[in-house]
């Protein structure tokens, strides 16, 4: 009974702990979409291997170096600047490929609304600018293997071509 | 006062009082105080920080720039004389300040997981607002995320020894909120609900400096006190002093428990809730009408082309609302099921295009808001009072849980079928004066989730503890490791469940000394009558020497009283070795 009582009691510290730190691991389970968007050339639909396994160190490695942002530099190109900077949306995209292909099929969606906020589209222009990349959905995406930074250069040639919307790829 | 003692002086420095009457800091960093005995010192670390902000020099690594939300305070409280600079003459520091755009703070509560009762604990950061952030602008924004830094190569019990005793150091990260968004709601189906605070622009500034300070030390991490939630509160109270949030939480902070915290004390502005991926796809499916159902699940399964006869009789916006939703089953499941890409990316893509060549809107709405948010639910802590009779034996009951759901607690801001219990306990006193202790569950833990045509999880449960076995010859207490696996299905509000179960007892006063038991499991959730309940039947075939069956019958049904008070009834027969018994058992159970 003693030695039961030791089992459990052992047990007992731990359980709680082995159930609450699930809140933290996070990263050990796919992420995709190019991680913490430092994914240049990220690709569709991707998020069950590959790039997700870097994710857990971006989320836990960082934060000792210089990095101005506590996330690993060197990781994958990824430089911790560029997240917060976006570049003009290619470093969204990149990191947003599945859910952006999603809601561009769908012309309209909270994803979507983000990029055009990246990309400073005013809000006048937004509704314009959501039913033309889902007419042209079939051209920024034209097949499941396209990656990141292709979608953000037939979205520009896409944009060029409309009167309204040209002025923000300029 | 002195102003070492001062409220916001020791909060800077996260002083708090230890056992013995004197400070300790949280901070278990030498970097960190510019004394030598500042960790034990908030009198000697305030001295020795005016001296180090005197002294001659200045560039990033000058204390005026290492620790400017003390340089802040200070300023405000002391004359500087206006000689000294202001946050300007710190370049890393500004051009961080600059880029984080920080106007307000929304506190982020990820709720729990539809298929992990474990993340009923749920986790908290923050997100950095920007001034008039557009509604569509939020996922752009920053947050401040606080968690372990744990080696993937751990084993687990080392993981849990080391999370417990604080063996891992704890990690701010700063990442956009798209990118926790896609781990919370799309990789982990949780729900996340979203408080913006009130606090003021300049709190918000001093907030950020702040951070900027602890960013690079070490706190050391432990799960249950000073976790994620534990290191918000100090953040907050910075920033109001008067708050005191920390000392609410001396030895542990449960997520929801301190959402609460923060909700009490009045700094939640508005609240916002963001569905799930899961909870998206459940709605949208019930939505359906059962033929774009049937559609919808062959489309997502690759069973019928895109330009299926099966879509023709549809509308437009029907055709929409059907193949966006085979397309968030297809990725459902692909992510849940972690298929590779090259399984699901043609199909995927091929849904997507046939979307997009529909021009019109699909008519699905996304879900209702719950009505009770994950931090209005009942609270943790349960003590029961009661009475009942054992066999026409007459005993008072008093059991005492510390954490979390059972599946017959007040339902609010729970989901159903899921069960998290930590260290519950009941003791009895029976009329013929014995004193017994009838059960203590170490963990015990059910998920129950429904399956439907598009979301497929196995249910289980397991628990570890001891309890009263039913012999011929009397009731000893066994130890006991439980676990079962089986399906569920919702049966109107509520929900059927059968389990296959093994349990493994082990005792020095049975014969033999360890057995093991195999049986089904059958239950039926269901709410109603005032609250909720479970009627239970379970049989447990033992294996080791002599082979006999129990089996035991039950109802447990709960009447809700309001927020933290309920009326639990117990009815049970149970069937023991050679013998056969009976219980009722009436108690009022108060969440604390």
């Amino acid at each position: 009974m003693k030695k039961m009582m030791t089992v459990v009691g052992g047990l007992l510290l731990i359980s709680p702990i082995l159930a609450h730190a699930t809140s933290h691991t996070q990263g050990a389970g796919p992420r995709g979409d190019g991680a913490s968007g430092c994914g240049w050339g990220a690709l569709l639909f991707d998020g069950n291997s590959g790039v997700g396994a870097h994710s857990l160190a971006i989320t836990t490695n960082g934060s000792f170096g210089n990095n101005t942002f506590g996330i690993s530099s060197g990781t994958n190109g990824c430089d911790a600047n560029q997240t917060i900077r976006y570049r003009g949306g290619r470093m969204y995209i990149g990191a947003n490929m599945t859910k952006l292909a999603e809601d561009m099929s769908r012309g309209n969606g909270e994803t979507l609304a983000g990029l055009s906020e990246v990309m400073g589209i005013a809000k006048e222009d937004r509704l314009a600018f959501f039913a033309l990349v889902k007419k042209h959905f079939a051209v920024i995406y034209p097949r499941e293997s396209v990656t990141s930074d292709e979608v953000m250069d037939a979205l520009i040639v896409v944009m060029k071509s409309d009167s309204a919307l040209a002025k923000y790829v300029g | 006062m002195r102003l070492h003692d001062d409220p916001t002086w020791l909060a800077l420095g996260h002083y708090r009082r230890t056992p013995f009457g004197d400070w300790a800091s949280d901070a278990d960093d030498p970097a960190f105080f510019l004394a030598e005995t500042g960790q034990h010192d908030p009198d000697a670390e305030l001295s020795a920080t005016l001296l180090a902000y005197f002294a001659p020099g200045d560039g990033d690594e000058h204390p005026r720039c290492r620790f400017p939300a003390r340089y802040h305070w200070l300023k405000s409280r002391l004359d500087f004389g206006g000689s000294l600079s202001s946050d300007h003459d710190c370049k890393a520091f500004s051009e961080w300040t600059e880029t984080l755009k920080a106007h307000s703070v929304s506190l982020i509560f990820p709720a729990s997981y539809l298929n992990s009762p474990s993340s009923m604990f749920g986790h908290t950061f923050l997100r950095l607002d920007r001034e008039n952030q557009d509604e569509n602008a939020r996922l752009l924004a920053h947050t401040i995320n606080y968690a372990a830094d744990v080696n993937v190569a751990d084993n687990e019990l080392f993981y849990a020894y080391r999370g417990l005793f604080g063996g891992y150091p704890g990690v701010i990260s700063v990442q956009p909120f798209y990118e926790k968004v896609k781990e919370y709601s799309d990789f982990e189906n949780r729900d996340i609900w979203e408080y913006s605070l009130n606090l003021s622009p300049a709190e918000t500034a001093q907030l950020i400096r702040h951070v900027w300070e602890i960013r690079p030390i070490r706190f050391d991490y432990y799960f249950i006190g000073e976790n994620c939630s534990y290191r918000i509160l100090s953040l907050l109270d910075v920033v109001r002093p008067a708050l005191a949030l920390r000392e609410k939480f001396p030895y542990r902070s449960i997520p929801s428990d301190t959402v609460r915290a923060i909700v009490d004390a009045g700094l939640v502005e508005h609240v916002d809730y963001r569905p799930s991926a899961a909870a998206v796809l459940n709605e949208h499916t019930r939505q359906l009408t059962s033929d774009q159902r049937r559609v919808a699940r062959q489309l997502a399964d690759g069973k019928i082309a895109l330009d299926s006869a099966a879509l023709r009789p549809m509308s437009a916006a029907e055709q929409a609302a059907t193949l966006e939703t085979a397309y968030e089953s297809l990725r459902y499941r692909s992510l849940a099921d972690k298929l590779p890409r090259e399984r699901v990316a043609g199909l995927s893509y091929k849904l997507l295009l046939a979307r997009s060549r529909i021009d019109d809107v699909s008519p699905l709405k996304p879900p209702e808001r719950p009505a009770t948010r994950d931090d209005e639910g009942h609270k943790p802590w349960r003590a029961d009072l009661g009475f009942g009779f054992f066999d026409h034996t007459a005993f008072g009951s008093f059991r005492l849980r510390s954490a979390y759901h059972d599946l017959t607690d007040p339902l609010a801001g729970y989901r159903l079928g899921a069960q998290i219990k930590f260290l519950d306990a009941s003791v009895r006193y029976y009329e013929d004066e014995r004193f017994r202790v009838e059960a203590v569950d170490v963990i015990n833990i059910a998920s129950l989730t429904p399956r439907t045509e598009f979301i497929q999880p196995l249910s289980w449960s397991v628990g570890l503890g001891a309890r009263r076995k039913l012999l011929e010859t009397g009731r000893p207490l066994v130890g006991y490791l439980d676990g079962g696996v089986g399906l569920s299905y919702s049966i109107g509000d509520g929900m059927i469940f059968g389990l296959v179960n093994g349990t493994l007892e082990v005792s020095e006063s049975v014969r033999p000394n360890v057995d093991i038991g195999l049986g089904p499991r059958i239950g039926w959730l269901y709410r109603g009558l005032g609250g909720q309940g479970l009627l239970d039947f379970r049989i447990d075939c033992y294996i080791v020497e002599d082979e006999y069956c129990t089996g035991g019958l039950r109802l447990d049904h709960t009447v809700n009283l309001g927020k933290d008070y309920a009326l639990n009834l117990r009815l049970g027969r149970d069937r023991g070795e050679r013998t056969y018994a009976s219980e009722f058992l009436l108690s009022v159970r108060r969440y604390f």
